[in-house]
């Protein structure tokens, strides 16, 4: 055969040549010094590119995913259904969580109206485990539990609020979400220089390092969770990325209402598409929703392409 | 059916790294990332890997079709700009470096770089040309040809770099 050109020589040193080929190819490599040294050439290129490419690496690095448990899964293949109607739906999840109070954080769901993927949730429960203090009972009363995902859940629609306060549904609540008990706060939070340490972490660590100040959308778990470098004045804050309805919605904290303020880098969402956009029926651009408020003693932040009572809505969910 | 859940576990941080070194944007590539994930669960792919990487490198192409498209911006909330600490060297070195790599891949053409990318998170031919819409048999070629021409422009940045 004549010699193989470089392309054929990759793809043997990809292992891409069917074995016939290759058997053929490495017999004329064999008996051919210029194809030697070009095959050479090119697995010494080939190093040094991959070399190269892997130097650029996501560090920080994302934070850790748990395993999904089979429930959720089946959760999930119903929430398939219903967020396919791109309509921002509030609460329709299953919703459980606590009375926050001083020393409470509250439970959070496992699922959520659109693709939040587990993060912390088994992560809590084993905290819980290793803590077998329990909450005060006067705290762990359930401020409300959404519909069922399958039954009315997609007629909540834009104007149902489901800010009331609803009964406890103790039988929802022993077939329904799996509940994380808070964690009781840890002793004695200083905000320490590893505290500032800046990048990529979980609910739970962003949690610990904030002395378990820190606040989330109730009934939602972040995509990613991130601190951010902030001033030599000890600031901090943490910027939580979630996925609601498929809109990319963030939400900062910054721990203080003083002087110094974040600055952050707000990344404008994309603009809407057309033909399977976020907001249903909308073609032109959709510009975020920026809420900004005080809370807690915090700086919030939260913006997303959704419509404003969504936004809205969010932000009553901030707990 | 597929279970997005399932998908997003194995592929988002390929998925993420994949972007990142596409557009050197880090959190850019998270938002396509997302987007991406979030066009699954409306269309949830039969065979997946190449569809979300597929489907990820259009965004990327869309993006940056649309002339309107915005950047970054710092908005302050309230009060002074911060006073920026200062990166110790180590940290510096590094994200000097990162920048040279990411110089030396935009000199790639975007198809060119996008297979090398795609075999740099272990796709194999097949997966490439269904992922890309290119032929199999161009396939060796292309990644012959990205892989010196990032080699060649990562050493003249170094020679740049240590000439300044």
């Amino acid at each position: 055969m004549s010699h193989p050109d470089d392309g054929v020589l990759q793809e043997l040193l990809d292992g891409e040549l069917a074995p016939a080929d290759e058997a053929v190819v490495r017999a004329h490599i064999a008996g051919c010094a210029p194809c030697t040294t070009a095959l050479a050439e090119l697995k010494a290129t080939q190093m040094e590119a991959e070399a190269i490419v892997s130097r650029l690496d996501l560090d920080p690095p994302l934070p850790v995913r748990q395993a999904r448990p089979a429930r959720s899964a089946r959760r999930d293949l119903r929430m398939l259904g219903l967020a396919a109607s791109a309509v921002l739906v509030a609460g329709t999840s299953w919703l459980l969580f606590r009375s926050p109070d001083a020393a409470q954080r509250p439970a959070k769901a496992d699922t959520a109206s659109g693709i939040i993927l587990p993060l912390p949730a088994p992560e809590r429960q084993e905290v819980a485990a290793t803590t077998p203090t329990a909450p005060p009972a006067a705290a762990q009363k359930a401020l409300r539990v959404a519909p069922s995902a399958k039954g009315s859940g997609l007629a909540a629609k834009a104007d149902r609020k489901d800010e009331g306060a609803a009964a406890a549904n103790e039988k929802d609540v022993a077939n329904g979400a799996r509940q994380a008990m808070a964690p009781p706060p840890a002793a004695a939070q200083r905000l320490t220089a590893d505290a500032l340490a800046p990048g990529y972490t979980t609910v739970a660590d962003a949690e610990a390092r904030l002395g378990n100040k820190l606040r989330t959308i109730a009934g939602l778990t972040p995509v990613s969770v991130e601190v951010l470098p902030l001033t030599a004045d000890s600031l901090l804050a943490v910027r939580q990325r979630y996925v609601v309805s498929g809109v990319p919605v963030v939400l900062v904290q910054q721990l203080s209402t003083d002087v110094h303020y974040y600055t952050g880098d707000l990344k404008v969402v994309p603009e809407n598409r057309s033909g399977g956009g976020y907001v249903s029926g909308a073609s032109e651009e959709v510009k975020p929703v920026i809420r900004t408020w005080e809370a807690w003693g915090s700086l919030f932040q939260l913006w997303g392409a959704l419509p404003a009572d969504s936004i809205d809505a969010l932000m009553k969910r901030v707990r | 059916m597929t279970d997005v859940g399932a998908l997003f576990e194995q592929y988002y941080e390929p998925l993420v790294r994949m972007l990142y070194r596409r557009t050197g944007d880090r959190d850019r590539a998270e938002d396509l990332a997302q987007e991406t994930f979030a066009r699954a669960v409306e269309a949830p792919p039969y065979n997946p890997r190449p569809w979300l990487f597929a489907v990820a490198l259009n965004l990327v192409r869309e993006e940056g079709r649309r002339s309107v498209r915005r950047g970054r911006h710092l908005e302050l909330i309230r009060g002074e700009s911060p006073i920026g600490t200062p990166a110790p060297d180590e940290e510096y070195i590094r994200e000097e470096d990162r920048a040279r790599v990411k110089r030396a891949l935009a000199e790639l053409s975007d198809r060119d770089r996008e297979a090398l990318l795609l075999k740099a998170e272990g796709f194999n031919y097949d997966e490439i040309a269904a992922t890309l819409g290119m032929a199999r048999g161009a396939i060796g070629t292309t990644l012959v040809r990205a892989r010196r021409k990032l080699v060649d422009a990562y050493r003249g940045e170094e020679k740049r770099h240590v000439a300044s």
